[in-house]
């Protein structure tokens, strides 16, 4: 117990290590910067605005769940366009390529490529 | 006393108060530059560490829970930092279990008898030539008053093998600091 003391005695008098002059005004500047770069990004979204739009969402639903069950089935318009059957080949393209793209991103953010 | 003053620096520095966290980085950059320094074995590499230790800690600061102490958090963002910079996901813990040889060594009373300018140059030398391990748990358990539960945690090493690095590196250090300054009066005389 004494010799612990001893060591750290002697540990903290010789075998402490000190950054250079300067370090405390690096750090801080790199903070204040880090600080007011945050303070001036305004958020993509506001949280509240997701919970509003999201219960919005939800009570949207449960009226037409139970409109569904107190009205008759009518329908307010008839959607009767007819597409060419080229559009959905090149909806099914536009589908697969989009998602091969945002993989392909998000993997390479995972894994960012090395340039020399 | 300084865990109060360190959670106060905290709320200041949370309600915007920015230029109080100077006190935190004034107070602590020693032991982070020694513990990354430790680890890493080059000056410019650990300053580089510890700058980026306090940034980081300042942008997660609100993440800092005050159940366990802010030096304690702070030294885990270092292990982390410069384990990172390494490359190494964690401490080489091998060769460990091997039989611990009790050699004639040095003790620190006779050590501490030595009052000599250069002192610094080879308490610092005998600590740089331990194995990586030892020198790290040295450090934590000796400078950064880390016990040995916060080593285990932070390292990942359990708890016994701590103990036998701690052993090992205690007696490793004493032979050498003697023979280090054996050596230089022998070059005196």
């Amino acid at each position: 117990m004494q010799e612990d003391k001893q060591l750290k005695e002697l540990l903290t008098k010789w075998a402490v290590q000190h950054p250079s002059a300067g370090f405390t005004s690096q750090v801080m500047q790199q903070v204040t910067s880090a600080y007011t770069s945050n303070a001036n990004t305004p958020p993509l979204y506001k949280q509240r605005l997701l919970k509003i739009v999201f219960g919005l969402f939800v009570i949207v639903c449960i009226v037409l769940l139970i409109l569904s069950f107190t009205t008759p089935a009518t329908l307010l318009f008839r959607f009767n366009v007819k597409l060419p059957a080229s559009y959905f080949s090149q909806g099914f393209s536009f589908l697969i390529t989009f998602w091969i793209v945002m993989f392909l991103n998000l993997i390479l953010k995972k894994y960012p490529v090395k340039t020399a | 006393m300084n865990h109060t003053t360190d959670e106060i620096i905290i709320h200041k520095v949370l309600a915007g108060d920015i230029p109080a966290y100077s006190e935190l980085v004034n107070r602590y950059s020693s032991m982070v530059f020694t513990l990354a320094y430790n680890i890493i074995i080059n000056r410019e590499d650990a300053e580089e560490i510890a700058q980026d230790v306090f940034i980081k800690a300042f942008t997660s600061l609100r993440s800092y829970k005050e159940q366990s102490k802010f030096a304690t958090w702070l030294y885990r963002i270092v292990v982390n930092t410069a384990l990172n910079k390494k490359k190494l996901r964690k401490l080489i813990t091998a060769d460990i279990t091997a039989a611990l040889t009790e050699e004639e060594s040095a003790d620190v009373y006779s050590l501490l008898q030595y009052e000599r300018a250069d002192m610094k140059q080879f308490v610092q030398k005998a600590v740089n030539v331990l194995p990586d391990n030892e020198r790290i748990c040295i450090t934590m358990y000796y400078l950064n008053e880390l016990s040995v539960n916060e080593i285990s945690e932070l390292t990942g090493i359990t708890i016994a093998n701590i103990k036998v690095l701690l052993h090992r590196g205690r007696k490793r250090l004493y032979t050498k600091l003697d023979e280090l300054l054996k050596t230089e009066l022998n070059d005196l005389k």
